[in-house]
């Protein structure tokens, strides 16, 4: 019995060895990767000169974000997308017919255009949506530096918490963040809870991440255009530092992120 | 101080059986209050002049105060905004492991000294701030990136240092005297009575912090994180021979 005891102990040891390993978070590649892209148009759109299509993002968590410039100003707008052989539909904004590296875009009002499309490759893992756990903010210009956690991200929450600690409110954008995602075609997307986005370009080189917005941003003036990314006990770290958009306090914002199917 | 502790070491052994004494031939349960917390312990002889005792205390936090003066702004980033009073609860005792040489000048008297160290926790009091207003639910103090904040209004942290030990691990070497056997001959119950003090070097506040995916790890908490730190460390400063008083019961098993 003594022996078999031993046995099974010496079994045990590689086992015991190998969870004392650092931390191995794996994620399921997302459900839409092998429909993910991005559209360029090819042509302009003759019947709406003042609206016209700069570009449709297909995100492989099932993200869409058409950027549409209007009055000379950049727009974003989002929606969940589905797939129906080479359909693409896109609640609100209509569908595309997909042929290779071609596409057809039949807005749901207004007359259709040509695109090219540009399938994403998934060669990271961080490319895919997120949504957000909780964020971390450490703000400098205090006597000490202030870190303050909130779960999710409701601007409401977060303009009264900074309104009550003596900074000016309205800089913070109304509703919340809704998730972040990166893509194979090298964007970022903060996609927000009233079906808006930013979106910028973006280049992820191990735990780095360089990124520029398109347009106007709704929520971040970045000091430096990095970020730092990594993967912890089944979550994505996002570090950003940078400034809140009209405030002069500056700080770092860790966002805790889950993976979106 | 690693000097004293390895002297006081080899005086236990200096003292410990020689050829034909009994050792471990005989075991006591222990049980005992003080300011080391509610202890339990083991003791068996080495020989006719060393005892040693292993065992593990709590603390039972019957010692403490209230400071009931305590203010902090309703918003912690703003001092405009009005005070709010957030009384301070202090108790004292400790939670760790302990092994513990008494030595018997005498083959059969009860005076004894006693050497051996405290292991585990660092705190030697708890402290606890109530009625903390909601902010601090959200603000806290960052500590290599594990944040030290109130949870449902309360704020908690420890008070005590590592003595020898590692980054939050304690290893506390503790000198004293006192009278009483754990192990009597002829005797299946016995009483035991010890005054000493630990070493537990600088003492700092500790703390319970979250870290971003939400891992905990006790923390100490600098004036490096929070400048105002600086008047708990001058205080902090007499405490680091830390007064020990207890009594105990012990019975004789064989």
């Amino acid at each position: 019995m003594k022996k078999t005891f031993l046995l099974a102990a010496v079994a045990a040891l590689p086992v015991l060895f190998a969870c004392s390993k650092g931390d191995d978070t794996r994620f399921e590649d997302p459900r839409f990767i092998q429909y993910a892209g991005r559209l360029i148009p090819t042509g302009t759109k003759a019947d709406a000169p003042e609206a016209l299509v700069e570009s449709i993002e297909l995100t492989e968590s099932g993200l869409f974000v058409v950027g549409t410039r209007t009055d000379g100003k950049l727009t974003f707008n989002t929606g969940a997308y589905s797939v129906s052989g080479s359909t693409y539909t896109l609640p609100g904004f209509g569908t595309i017919e997909l042929s290779g590296s071609s596409a057809t875009v039949n807005p749901a009002s207004g007359a259709s255009f040509t695109a090219s499309f540009r399938q994403a490759s998934g060669a990271n893992v961080a490319y895919r949506g997120w949504s957000i756990d909780k964020i971390r903010a450490t703000v400098n210009g205090f006597h000490d530096p202030v870190t303050a956690e909130f779960k999710g991200c409701n601007f409401a929450e977060i303009s009264k918490f900074l309104e009550d600690n003596g900074h000016k409110g309205g800089y913070l954008p109304s509703g919340s963040l809704n998730s972040i995602s990166f893509t194979g075609t090298g964007s970022i997307v903060f996609a927000y809870s009233d079906n808006t986005a930013d979106l910028g370009d973006c280049t992820i080189s191990g735990s780095d991440v360089s990124f520029s917005w398109q347009g106007e941003t709704r929520l971040f003036e970045l000091q430096n255009g990095k970020a730092t990314i990594e993967y912890l006990d089944g979550k994505c770290i996002l570090k950003v530092e940078g400034s809140l958009k009209g405030s002069t306090t500056s700080g770092t914002v860790t966002f805790v992120l889950s993976p979106l199917a | 101080m690693k000097k004293l502790l390895f002297l006081s070491f080899a005086a236990a052994l200096s003292f410990c059986p020689v050829a034909g004494a009994q050792v471990f031939n005989h075991l006591a349960l222990g049980a005992g209050i003080g300011t080391d917390g509610l202890a339990f312990e083991v003791a068996a002889p080495l020989g006719r002049h060393v005892q040693v005792r292993a065992g593990y205390g709590t603390a039972l936090g019957l010692i403490g105060y209230t400071v009931k003066d305590i203010s902090v702004p309703e918003h912690p980033g703003n001092s405009a905004s009005a005070n709010v009073n957030v009384p301070l609860k202090v108790n004292f005792g400790m939670s760790d492991a302990r092994l513990l040489f008494n030595i018997y000048p005498s083959a059969e008297g009860g005076f004894h000294f006693t050497v051996g160290a405290f292991l585990g926790s660092p705190n030697v009091a708890r402290t606890e701030f109530t009625n903390m207003p909601s902010d601090y639910n959200n603000v806290g103090i960052d500590v290599g990136g594990y944040l030290v904040k109130a949870s449902s209004g309360t704020l908690k942290a420890g008070l005590g240092g590592v003595g020898l030990g590692g980054e939050t691990f304690a290893v506390k070497p503790y000198v004293g005297i006192g009278f009483g056997r754990a192990i009597r001959d002829g005797k299946r119950v016995s009483f035991t009575f010890d005054l000493g003090a630990q070493y537990q070097g600088k003492v700092s506040l500790w703390a319970r912090g979250e870290g971003v995916t939400g891992r905990t790890r006790t923390v100490r908490l600098t004036e490096k994180e929070f400048s105002s730190l600086k008047d708990v460390d001058k205080y902090a400063s007499y405490a680091t021979f830390w007064p020990t008083l207890n009594f105990r019961v012990y019975v004789k098993l064989f």
